[in-house]
């Protein structure tokens, strides 16, 4: 037997209950999986389902066990460890690591992802080279840090304190950051995810120089300086975070001038978008008041979408009273074709007191990103038991509350719309009614949490609170067409309307 | 570096922040020794003894440990150095057959099958359950069964009874007759170095105050009683110097006292005479290790405070 083998093979002797430990955790997350996503189902599923919420945080929790037991099994740190005056090479000792934590987390790991894609009826050779790469980052983003730190511990103990520390702070820095940064909570520019996307690519970068660092010259002092400069890269995000959100407008610059196809938002004057005159103002208290106004978007080209995804309104009355808002998250679907739309503005009350009676400007700036068809769509009938759809998904209709729920293999969807027809009824005279469409998936196909299946619920609903309407139904054997939309460009789009009695768009406060 | 060399430093030193714990330290150990590294708790010997096996890392100079310099010694060069230490880290899980056959894989030569017998070692026990004097065993017996070159104990013997103490000894004289083998060892108890260490050295808070063969040490020191005639009343002739290999020269009006360190070497009674004119007996008595490190160390002098680098 190598060396190697025999340090694993000691290690395998020793750290055996928290194996079966972790070996256990591992197939209770693969069995208890599906309760998850089995949401409207069946009726009678909620224990199971916290008891899939446990295994998803427990399993982490023994592989952080698992990893810092095993390297504390030859501590690097000290000088009174045997093992450091004997025959073995820091390469032999970190390769039985590898291979003890390949054997023990990540092998079963794949094979949970395996069982739980068999389980939802996806076949995980199809997404493989998914599943690898699921693999690359649970070892890079959970198990490289997890190593490192625990290289620069003596004991389970003082490693746990580290941690919690390490958390605290972060979870400080990040709500300090939201605190002091603009009113963007879900929304994030673009500039603000290259911060963050080098900052979690250090992190990984750096749990490596400190494991090498730590088995090849055991030297904890420069470790932790390594450790603690990347915390400091952690508030240097931060602060970066704060700045760049401020700055977003870089992100999307305008149109520039002669650029085809030319992208219009006009305000509608048409009185049939105005809406009834409320004769009570809201109540005090309330911060703002929500005006609905109509807008016309147009120029949006033929198999071409926009999708609004922030935006901030700059107001001023007559008497010289104005303001801007920061920066906000737009929730629409992405617009195709010639589109009229009812922009939510909010107002702060004061304000709306003040310019009662009297007409407001409102210039609106849209940070938009463009989007183009690609050139193939897919078309399938409605198949209530089950239907194959593009990007390693199928869809069925729940048995609790009718919806038609989606799953995927390992990653969301791309951004993709889906239209179909309505019918009155499902009788063989009825035809169809109306078009209708739901926008799923993410303009980027982000990896997803844990488990190998990404659910997608309700997809026949173009009500974005899902909410059950009287137009019609989809009759089965209604053809579904997936198109899926890519990335063209951002920029941004302002407008500024002409002025308006901001009574005339006042939404009636909540009763 | 000498052949017959097994460890050689030049200026070897390691600071703490701004704490001197090792002065800078120039020895060589003879292949084939049994050399003792004396000194009281907290001399330095352990950070000697890890700046050699390259657990700590020098801050000046250099060591050379069986002719590899001592910061790169590392993985397979430990199939030739052994090295035990009193407050080692052992894998107090493991039973002690299973930690003797763990350690058999990384050896080219093991064989513990007669050490086991020799230390009756409990081989089912773990070894957290295990005696001080039988952890003790065991991490030696561990060393000694893949016949390494170099033998590394720091204070194998501190807190055992006479009896495993006696046992460990006799185990590391049997390997150094039956092979080529060098010991390196430190302890803080004197007399039980004595009887059977070839080489001695002597640490003293950091600092290297000399190294040296024990027969050639236990030649040059002597104790010397010199008796006066009463009506002298201890005078000194004038213009006596007091020579530098006189330690704690002490008289009274019948009697003069002092260590002498060239005995082996200079005209002792010549000497007496010419500086007490008036003596009538002059006495030399042998000293054991605990009364030269006890004079050197109460005079302060060091290593290099004569010539040649001996006291």
């Amino acid at each position: 037997m190598s060396k190697t083998l025999r340090i694993v093979a000691k290690d395998i002797r020793h750290l055996w209950p928290e194996v079966l430990l972790t070996l256990a955790l591992t197939a209770g997350f693969a069995a208890t999986e599906h309760f998850g996503w089995q949401v409207g189902q069946s009726s009678g599923l909620r224990e199971s389902q916290i008891l899939s919420a446990w295994m998803n945080a427990l399993m982490p929790l023994s592989w952080w066990l698992l990893v810092a037991r095993a390297v504390h099994d030859e501590s690097l740190v000290g000088d009174r460890q045997f093992w450091i005056t004997r025959p073995y090479s820091w390469q032999r000792v970190l390769g039985a690591k590898i291979i003890f934590l390949a054997t023990f987390i990540l092998l079963p790991f794949l094979l949970a992802q395996c069982f739980i894609l068999h389980q939802a009826g996806l076949h995980p050779l199809v997404v493989f080279p998914g599943l690898l790469l699921k693999l690359v980052l649970l070892f890079a983003f959970v198990l490289l840090p997890l190593l490192a730190l625990s290289t620069v511990t003596p004991s389970l103990t003082r490693m746990l304190l580290i941690f919690l520390a390490v958390i605290i702070y972060a979870l400080l820095a990040i709500y300090l950051t939201s605190a002091f940064g603009p009113t963007a909570p879900l929304w994030v520019p673009m500039g603000d995810r290259q911060i963050w996307a080098a900052f979690i690519f250090l992190i990984p970068v750096i749990a490596v120089a400190v494991t090498l660092l730590q088995y090849a010259r055991r030297r904890t002092p420069i470790s932790n300086w390594l450790l603690i400069g990347l915390i400091g890269l952690l508030t240097f995000a931060c602060i970066g975070s704060v700045y760049v959100k401020r700055k977003v407008v870089v992100s999307f610059p305008p149109s520039a001038s002669g650029e085809a196809p030319p992208l219009r938002m006009e305000f509608n004057p048409d009185p049939a978008y105005q809406l009834a005159a409320i004769s009570s103002l809201p109540k005090r208290g309330v911060e703002s008041v929500t005006l609905l106004v109509p807008i016309k978007v147009l120029g949006i080209a033929h198999s071409h979408a926009i999708d609004v995804v922030g935006k901030s309104i700059t107001y001023e009355d007559a008497g010289g009273v104005h303001g801007t808002t920061t920066w906000y998250q737009d929730s629409r679907d992405p617009l195709v074709g010639d589109a009229q739309i009812r922009e939510e503005i909010y107002l702060p009350q004061d304000i709306y007191r003040e310019t009662e009676g009297k007409s407001i400007t409102l210039h609106l700036a849209y940070a938009v990103t463009e989007l183009e068809a690609e050139p193939m769509s897919f078309t399938t009938p409605f198949n209530e038991a089950q239907m194959d759809v593009p990007q390693n998904g199928h869809c069925f209709k729940t048995e609790l509350f009718g919806e038609v729920n989606c799953q995927y293999a390992i990653k969301k969807p791309q951004l993709t719309r889906i239209t179909w027809h309505l019918h009155p009824t499902c009788d063989a005279s009825s035809s169809a009614d109306r078009a209708d469409e739901k926008w799923i998936g993410g303009e980027e196909a982000s990896e997803t949490g844990f488990s190998p299946i990404v659910s997608v619920n309700n997809i026949l609903n173009a009500d974005p609170l899902g909410r059950k309407t009287d137009d019609g139904e989809v009759c089965p054997g209604e053809p579904l067409t997936f198109t899926r939309y890519r990335f063209v460009r951002r920029r941004l789009v302002e407008i500024t309307l002409p002025p308006i009695d901001p009574q005339h768009y006042l939404l009636p406060p909540r009763t | 570096m000498t052949v017959a060399s097994a460890i050689e430093t030049s200026g070897l030193a390691k600071t703490y922040g701004k704490t001197q714990a090792l002065h800078p330290v120039s020895l060589a150990v003879p292949q084939g020794s049994i050399f003792a590294l004396l000194g009281h708790n907290g001399a330095g010997k352990t950070t000697l003894i890890k700046l050699l096996v390259n657990i700590f890392r020098p801050s000046a100079g250099s060591a050379t440990v069986l002719g590899r310099p001592s910061s790169q010694i590392a993985g397979d060069d430990f199939t030739s150095i052994g090295y035990v230490s009193e407050n080692q880290d052992l894998p107090g899980w493991m039973t002690v057959r299973a930690f003797l056959q763990y350690q058999s894989g990384f050896y080219p030569n093991w064989d513990d099958a007669s050490l086991i017998q020799r230390f009756e070692l409990p081989l089912d026990r773990k070894l957290k359950h295990l005696s001080r004097g039988q952890r003790m065993k065991a991490a030696l017996a561990s060393v000694l069964a893949f016949r390494p070159s170099l033998i590394v104990l720091d204070e194998p013997f501190s807190g055992l009874d006479p009896l495993v103490r006696d046992e460990l000894i006799e185990a590391l004289l049997d390997t150094a007759a039956s092979q080529p083998t060098t010991i390196l060892l430190s302890s803080h108890d004197l007399a039980e170095i004595e009887s059977f260490a070839t080489h001695v050295a002597f640490l003293h808070n950091g600092s290297l105050l000399f190294s040296e063969e024990m027969p050639e040490l236990s030649a040059r020191f002597r104790e010397v009683t010199v008796t006066l005639a009463p009506a002298a009343e201890g005078e000194v002739a004038k213009g006596f110097a007091t020579p530098a290999t006189w330690l704690q020269l002490q008289h009274s009006a019948h009697t003069a006292h002092f260590i002498h360190t060239r005995a082996d070497s200079e005209p002792v009674e010549q000497q007496v005479r010419e500086a007490f004119p008036s003596v009538t007996a002059i006495d030399m008595d042998p000293m054991n290790l605990r009364s030269i490190f006890l004079a050197i160390a109460k005079s302060g002098r060091t290593v290099g405070t004569t010539e040649g680098g001996r006291l």
